[in-house]
């Protein structure tokens, strides 16, 4: 079956509502902080960059999807049941996905970019990775071409895309409480891409917040507690080149002065912030709140600033 | 696939060229010490900020905590990125301006204007552990 890209067509959409969401936000006077062009320019630039490096690398990704369904399980056929089936497999495999991009810090280095901004706005949406299918980030999804078309699994996979879309807004505050509860909003999207500690590493969902509510990773967001976007230690760059490959590097410069292999390993496949002496902190240490006099200590021991995590 | 390369290039010009209309202008209150203060504490985790001090034209700024380790606001668009300064940072005067060189190549020297609160925090800098 020939079915359309879901990405390429929604397109045109996408700069309608962009354009729809900063005369709103104009309007309603809040001139300050919403859209700022430079920061809409980096993100606009990764999100057409992405589009040439998924050209580039379709390749590995669509021969590897062939390769796996030469051991197709099932013929589920095209009902629209199937279509079901599959944006539900499809959704889940992009939580274990999501999940991994910000617990092993060879995935983060591709995902890192999606949360590179200070800024919440639907540009920041389109603030995609140049690396993610060579860093191998479709693994996760392969189980499904055992049991649906790839057509099929491609389609699915970027209509999830262009849901997720339009939760990349503040200016939707939440949505009926049904919707709320079975689907990912702004709301709970916000939450994810804050740095607030009780925000890091939650609401992994790509459309359904089901996933997250399931796997004990959903935090709603908090009503009296103002979000700061971004990463936990901003770049202060607008350069392109450095926001796609900052991390790589910084891996790079890890693996390089590791003192050993087991360390090496370390750097690449623990979570971000990891260090083989505990001079940085993880996520979970922001989230549990490390004691300050453990901090003071590290701080008194490191020469380059203690806090580098995710 | 030209059309869609074609459209998204315009598109990006489009928005980029919207925003700098509508957003483009400096806010009419630029930021001062109070938002030092509470960017460092929102940006380095369990650093508390008892001092700090904006740069005059709003333009990036200080703070230090009890301890004496000084964290610089970097200006960042509309916002600040923040680091906790390495013992033996760096610093200097140059032209009025007191001129941190962060040991990250890519987030680069700052430059504040600090008028005459400059002398002491340069010395904060030099004296930070
Ligand atoms: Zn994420
Ligand atoms: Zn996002």
């Amino acid at each position: 079956m020939d079915l359309p890209d879901p990405v390429a067509l929604a397109i045109p959409a996408f700069i309608l509502l962009m354009a729809a969401e900063m005369a709103w936000i104009w309007r309603r006077g809040r001139t300050a902080g919403h859209y700022e062009w430079r920061d809409t320019l980096t993100s606009l630039l990764m999100g057409f960059g992405s589009t040439i490096a998924g050209l580039l690398f379709a390749g590995m990704l669509v021969g590897s999807a062939l390769f796996v369904s030469q051991f197709r399980l099932v013929d589920l056929g095209w009902g629209w049941w199937v279509f079901l089936l599959c944006f539900l497999a499809d959704d889940l495999a992009y939580y274990a996905f999501h999940r991994a991009a910000h617990r092993v810090r060879w995935f983060w280095a591709s995902h890192v970019v999606h949360h590179s901004s200070q800024h919440y706005n639907l540009s920041t949406a389109l603030r995609q990775t140049w690396t993610g299918t060579l860093s191998l980030s479709f693994v996760f999804s392969l189980p499904l071409f055992l049991v649906f078309d790839p057509a099929m699994v491609f389609f699915c996979s970027g209509v999830n895309l262009v849901y997720q879309f339009w939760i990349h807004t503040e200016s939707v505050k939440t949505m009926p409480r049904w919707f709320e509860f079975i689907f990912n909003t702004p709301s709970h999207h916000r939450v994810h891409h804050a740095t607030n500690p009780r925000c890091l590493d939650r609401n992994y969902a790509g459309m359904l917040i089901i996933w997250d509510r399931m796997f004990g990773t959903f935090e709603p967001e908090p009503a009296n507690e103002p979000l700061r976007y971004g990463i936990v230690r901003n770049l202060g760059s607008f350069n392109p080149l450095w926001v796609a490959a900052h991390e790589w590097t910084g891996i790079a410069q890890d693996v390089w002065h590791a003192p050993d292999w087991r360390a090496r390993w370390n750097y690449i496949a623990q979570p971000p912030g990891w260090s083989h002496d505990g001079s940085r902190l993880t996520s979970e240490e922001i989230r549990a709140g490390v004691a300050p006099n453990r901090a003071e200590a590290r701080a008194d021991r490191d020469t380059a600033p203690p806090l580098r995590p995710a | 696939m030209l059309t869609q390369a074609l459209l998204s290039v315009g598109g990006i010009a489009l928005i980029v060229t919207l925003a700098w209309l509508l957003f483009g202008r400096a806010p009419s209150e630029p930021p001062g010490e109070r938002d030092v203060m509470d960017a460092a504490r929102a940006a380095l985790p369990l650093y508390r900020p008892v001092r700090a001090v904006c740069g005059r034209d709003g333009r990036g700024g200080l703070a230090v905590d009890a301890q004496g380790r000084v964290a610089i606001m970097k200006p960042h668009g509309s916002h600040f990125s923040a680091r906790l300064l390495a013992p033996g940072t760096p610093v200097r005067m140059e032209d009025g301006r007191l001129i941190v060189e962060t040991k990250e190549r890519m987030f680069g020297a700052v430059r504040l204007d600090l008028g005459e609160a400059a002398p002491e925090w340069l010395a904060m800098i030099e004296e930070a552990r």
